[in-house]
């Protein structure tokens, strides 16, 4: 249902969620936003920017078991993993619905990862507008509105102390209808106080950059200077790839001690230096500037090629996390130009 | 412009022009206000970026590992340059391929702590409760080592009586109490390695926490695993270490490393005298021992007792 419904009641409403099954929702724990599952309602902060880590790790944990296996004398035995628990994932900001549904084109569009599929149809998204945005936010680039995801199943807005919601999916009108006592319709004249307030958001973010031309752009600049003159400071941690909403890439790894173990896949960084070392010795990315520019290329270039969407959602994480400011915006806007 | 940033970028220049450097790294204003950054500067143009405030503070002695093949010049603060101590001694770089311009230091802001009356040039020495933990027991403000000083020597004095109230504070507790404040930040871990990326002393070509063959840290953020890892670089940086700061500064976590470094600091301090970062010409503290060595490294309780959790 497309239409606003007042929720004087969230955390009631969260209770109620969280009795049923399991309840993500962003927690504060020493100055960090968090999400966690949650034990107890008043642990719940809904005035953040941005979490640590984006909320699809639980769509795509850190580390995920695949199968575990054991030899008994000459067999091998195979259990295979997954997880089959329900989750309401509450609290997201649209940036991270947008990187969920990115995720989508990848781990299901031409292939089907059996592991993410059963996490994504066992979860029910809830996403919470922003209020305030940070200077180094520019989701607005992609077509991302602030305060309201239309992408997740359940779209929640605060204003002046009460929830506003609006169900995009039938998992979202049924979770609805089974709270009903908790919501009530809106007059009209909220709806444009609604709709006054998704502007005055949108319109805190400062940067907006247009992108439509940054795939032929970089098509041109795999040898341009710019990917040296970066990388001179370059690191290379793993913090703007580990706190990407849109970073997917992965290793497997056996763990295994005498006759059973596990297999598991967990994150892995195109800005460590093994992540394309090969056996040989060789890697085709032997340097920070390769790996570098790597990343701008996967995110405007290659990723557009195949999905035709970009590999960023205009969060801002890698542009306040990254210890020596390599600043994605400014690199961007010296590849197109921006409105600042 | 100040007398610091002009006489830095005067030196940078002479330097180039009598080719005494190829490659000055320094620091330069970032994309926001508050956040400065390194800068690699190779011609006389770019010598105008170079500049310096009390929010520089990543430790630039790192890249010089890798521009061996060149000659560079670094901007170092009075903590930094003791890190050109360690690798000196380690034998990691040459002392005739680096100049160092040296700047005394009253302190480095923690972003954290600032508030908005805090701006690019604010000085450090009239706002000591904006500045890093690490700066309040600072006990070298002038570098140790230089070739050349951008400023005027400053009274070596730690803002803080007890260098180590911090770790004395956590030493305190027990174990349990311990184990449970440890847990709990470390759970936060998510493995970026930027601690280990940005520290000078860390300089091993095959990284033991990134060695499949053997395996010594499974890929996976699991407790054991995370704690591993950081037990293993605490472990490699006591008498190495001459806290910069730069490992919990970066961290994106916001995990306290400092306090397990400064522990490892105080206990080789006192357990075997030795003080890193002071000395270019006695050989490293992990590769020397003494008849006198204490070998109650199990200190105070009974061996199986401390094993217990």
């Amino acid at each position: 249902m497309e239409k606003v419904l007042k929720c004087e009641k969230i955390f009631e409403f969260l209770e109620k969620i969280k009795n049923k099954g399991k309840l993500i929702a962003p927690v504060l724990e020493d100055g960090i936003i968090l999400f966690k599952e949650i034990k107890d309602i008043k642990e719940i902060n809904l005035s953040y920017k941005n979490s640590l880590k984006p909320p699809n790790e639980f769509l795509f944990p850190q580390n995920e078991i695949l199968f575990k296996f054991s030899k008994d004398k000459e067999r091998i035995e195979l259990q295979d993993m997954g997880l089959k628990d329900n989750i309401t994932i509450f609290g997201i900001h649209p940036c991270d619905v947008r990187s969920i549904k990115m995720f989508d084109n990848v781990f299901r569009k031409d292939y089907l990862d059996k592991y993410y599929d059963e996490r994504r149809k066992n979860s029910l998204l809830i996403s919470l507008g922003c209020q305030d945005v940070d200077k180094t936010c520019f989701c607005t680039t992609f077509g991302i509105e602030p305060a309201e995801s239309t992408e997740a199943d359940i779209s929640t807005l605060e204003i002046d102390g009460k929830y506003y919601l609006k169900s995009f999916t039938e998992k979202g009108d049924n979770l609805i209808k089974e709270n009903e006592d908790l919501f009530e319709n809106v007059k009209d004249e909220t709806v444009s106080i609604f709709e006054n307030k998704k502007k005055e958001i949108r319109e805190k973010i400062k940067e907006k950059f247009k992108v439509d031309d940054l795939p032929e752009k970089l098509e041109n600049l795999y040898d341009s200077q710019i990917w040296q003159r970066v990388s001179l400071r370059c690191i290379g941690c793993g913090i703007c790839t580990y706190t990407c909403p849109t970073c997917y890439c992965f290793d497997i790894q056996d763990e295994e001690f005498e006759i059973e173990g596990s297999r598991f896949r967990c994150w892995d960084s195109c800005q460590f230096k093994d992540f394309t070392q090969e056996a040989s010795g060789h890697n085709p990315r032997p340097t920070k500037k390769e790996r570098q520019r790597q990343r701008y290329f996967h995110k405007f270039n290659y990723f557009f090629k195949r999905y035709a969407d970009y590999a960023c959602v205009g969060c801002g994480r890698c542009v306040r996390l990254c210890p020596v400011n390599i600043d994605l915006r400014e690199i961007i806007r010296e590849i197109v130009g921006g409105t600042r | 412009m100040n007398e610091i940033e002009k006489n830095l970028r005067d030196a940078a220049k002479e330097l180039l022009e009598k080719k005494d450097a190829d490659l000055i790294i320094g620091y330069e204003k970032g994309t926001e206000d508050s956040w400065m950054r390194p800068c690699f500067v190779d011609n006389i143009t770019d010598v105008e970026k170079l500049t310096f405030n009390a929010f520089c503070n990543i430790n630039l002695s790192k890249y010089i590992l890798e521009h061996k093949d060149k000659k560079v010049a670094v901007v170092l603060k009075g903590c930094d340059s003791k890190s050109i101590v360690a690798l000196l001694q380690e034998k990691q770089i040459n002392r005739e391929n680096i100049k160092i311009i040296g700047i005394s230091c009253y302190g480095v802001f923690d972003e954290k702590l600032i508030d908005k009356n805090i701006d690019y040039s604010s000085s450090a020495k009239d706002n000591v409760k904006f500045l890093r933990e690490r700066c309040l027991v600072c006990e070298n403000h002038n570098p140790v080592i230089y070739d050349i000083l951008v400023d005027e020597r400053i009274e070596e004095k730690a803002w803080k009586e007890n260098i180590y109230e911090e770790v004395e504070e956590i030493e305190k507790k027990p174990q349990k109490e311990r184990l449970e404040f440890f847990t709990k930040v470390f759970s936060r871990c998510i493995r970026c390695l930027a601690c280990r990326n940005i520290c000078p002393v860390c300089f091993c070509k095959e990284c033991l926490i990134d060695e499949q063959n053997p395996l010594w840290v499974e890929r996976k953020v699991g407790l054991s695993d995370i704690l591993m890892l950081h037990l293993i670089r605490a472990v490699h940086m006591g008498g190495r270490c001459i806290d910069c700061g730069n490992c919990e500064e970066v961290c994106p976590a916001k995990i306290p490393l400092r306090k397990i470094y400064k522990k490892t600091e105080k206990d080789v301090r006192e357990m075997f005298g030795y003080v890193p970062g002071k000395n270019i010409d006695v050989p490293p503290f992990h590769s020397t021992f003494s008849k006198d060595d204490k070998d109650e490294y199990l200190k105070g309780e009974k061996f199986g007792e401390s094993s217990k959790v």
